[in-house]
């Protein structure tokens, strides 16, 4: 049994398609990242997969129940999102939204019990966010708020975690240990973690498989080594590159030519 | 790492302790003082006094006093649950029944009702409900429809319908003839004085208003998250605002039909209570609906004890505070 599978999804704003009879599978436990050039539909696809946006034909299932038989809160027990950017015009601190996690959890007059509160301290010392707790939110930087937000999503113990560009407003330790401490979920608590990311050398290092995602279709699904085909990249995201291979890791490493290094190529 | 949660209950039993004892302190109070004795002290005299009924001042007391004070209270309790609710589901912290306009569609729909002559009760009640939903409806679409900064738009669209509201209810009153003028002037500038036992039904709508909003108060939290964000916390967003949206309007709507129009009173309380006790709305629901009780019936006190005879309209003192602060936060808020 597939933990997400994808089969001949459409999704349109308005007039505009930006999926296109869509399909995909992800494995349980498994690292799936979705990339592509912008607009390519990312954002939404990871939107639909998680039910906040509604896909207008076709089917997704998560562990073979179709997700229409799903009520919201037994969704939200399932899955979890980090949505891209995040609203906050009323002050709630660290703490009070980390715990938000826990609701789909409780009854609607039920309020939290010890255990909610050390999951919550969980997620927080996992996320390097125990010493903000009392602050609010519109004090953090952009790499603090995303810690936090992604502390709500781990606290609500969701079996798939579906993230949209985790790292972009992060600096590079952040950056590795978001990835670091995605990976540690997977293995850990068995999560399937689903993300959309701009980082092709991270998506490289971390990812099981790769869907390379243009114009609302599947251009490309499989290992890194597959997809990130200089020829295949060059020509979606329409710009030079140069893939070789990372000492280190052994992956492949890809990276945007400038025009004045254009002649080596 | 262990003072990072404070369990809820304990806040909630302390903030509503508090609270309670400050809104028997104002009720007392206000039971006591009035036109004919301006004496605080008489909280004493009252208390003293209960035991031998019959007397003129216990009918005074219990009379007109008592119900006067009840009046206030539940109407400064709506209204500032009214403005929660309202800056949870427009996610703006200056939204508010009468800045909205919400308490103006009322205002006219129970003026109509009033001067075609039908009963109180359920007549002009509906009336007011049904002009409070249409502003309502005309507000949201004028600033979904707008560009630019929705939240500017939002209060723009609300201050408008409520002018608009005031001429419709100026043109109404201009062309009618009836004897009740007068009475139907003062009630417009926010009147506690019409506490009669006819308006009991009002009283046991608003009430389960009050509990759902209560048990609506978790996902009014995760609402503030937005839509994205709520629905995979798993709140069903368009249920839950429909729900509050309706129960809002209409409690707002009876208070007007009780108490008329009193402004800023769900500006002010939600807004220090926001910054004394922060933004969880479990906390936030118990603490505005004491808070407001208080604050109106402290406020109806000083509408009698201040003028020389007679007294205000506690209309005006709400303005007179309210105006100010939303003026304060508008523009603070634009820094």
């Amino acid at each position: 049994m597939k933990a997400v599978t994808a089969d001949n999804i459409s999704l349109s704003y308005g007039s505009k398609e930006v999926l296109h009879q869509l399909s995909l599978m992800i494995d349980k436990e498994e690292f799936f990242i979705i990339i592509g050039p912008n607009g390519a539909g990312k954002s939404s696809l990871l939107k639909g997969l998680a039910g906040t946006e509604k896909i207008n034909s076709g089917t997704i299932s998560l562990f073979g129940l179709d997700q229409k038989d799903y009520s919201r809160r037994e969704l939200a027990r399932l899955t979890a999102l980090v949505p891209q950017g995040i609203e906050s015009h009323f002050p709630f601190t660290v703490a009070d939204t980390v715990l938000m996690g826990r609701s789909p959890h409780l009854g609607l007059l039920g309020a939290e019990q010890e255990e909610d509160y050390h999951i919550a301290r969980q997620a927080m010392q996992a996320t390097d966010t125990a010493h903000l707790a009392g602050r609010t939110l519109d004090r953090l930087s952009g790499g603090e708020r995303q810690r936090v937000i992604i502390a709500r999503a781990i606290c609500q113990q969701p079996a798939i975690l579906f993230l949209d560009e985790p790292t972009a407003s992060l600096d590079l330790a952040h950056q590795i240990r978001i990835m670091d401490l995605l990976e540690n979920l997977r293995l850990e608590r068995k999560i399937t973690v689903c993300m959309v990311s701009h980082d092709l050398n991270l998506a490289s290092m971390y990812a099981g498989r790769l869907l390379l995602l243009k114009n609302g279709r599947v251009v490309r699904t499989g290992a890194p080594q597959e997809v990130l085909d200089e020829k295949l990249l060059e020509e979606s995201y329409e710009c030079p590159l140069l893939v070789d291979e990372n000492p280190l890791s052994g992956t492949l490493r890809v990276l945007p030519v400038p025009a004045k290094f254009l002649r080596g190529k | 790492m262990e003072q990072t949660f404070t369990p809820i209950g304990k806040r909630l039993t302390l903030i509503c302790l508090l609270l309670g004892l400050l809104l028997a302190a104002v009720m007392l109070l206000g039971a006591a003082v009035g036109s004919s004795n301006r004496n605080p002290l008489a909280v004493f005299d009252l208390l003293g006094s209960l035991a031998d009924g019959g007397s003129t001042r216990q009918t005074i007391i219990w009379k007109i006093r008592l119900p006067r004070v009840l009046l206030a209270a539940v109407a400064g309790a709506t209204l500032s649950l009214g403005g929660l609710v309202f800056q949870v589901l427009l996610r703006n912290p200056l939204a508010e029944p009468y800045i909205l306009g919400i308490s103006g569609g009322a205002a006219v729909g129970a003026i109509s009702g009033m001067l075609i002559g039908i009963p109180f009760f359920p007549g002009v009640t509906v009336s007011a409900f049904s002009g409070s939903m249409a502003t309502l409806g005309i507000v949201l679409l004028l600033a979904s429809g707008a560009r630019g900064e929705r939240r500017d738009s939002l209060l723009l669209a609300g201050v408008m319908m409520n002018a608009f509201a005031g001429a419709l209810i100026m043109f109404l009153l201009s062309i009618s003839q009836s004897s009740q003028l007068h009475h139907i002037l003062f009630w417009l500038m926010g009147d506690l004085s019409m506490a009669e036992a006819g308006r009991l039904p009002l009283f046991a709508l608003i009430l389960p208003c009050y509990v759902i909003i209560f048990i609506l108060a978790r996902p009014m939290n995760i609402l503030l998250t937005g839509r994205e964000t709520a629905t995979s916390l798993g709140v069903n967003v368009r249920k839950i605002s429909v729900i509050l949206l309706i129960t809002a309007t209409l409690m707002v709507s009876l208070v007007v039909c009780l108490s008329g129009l009193v402004g800023f009173v769900g500006l002010v309380i939600p807004h220090i209570l926001r910054l004394t006790i922060g933004s969880d709305h479990r906390l936030l629901v118990p603490a505005g609906l004491l808070g407001g009780a208080s604050y109106l019936v402290g406020c109806d006190l000083l509408a009698r004890a201040l003028p020389a005879s007679g007294e205000l309209p506690v209309g005006i003192i709400t303005a007179m505070i309210g105006a100010p602060l939303f003026i304060v936060l508008l523009w603070r808020s634009g820094k």
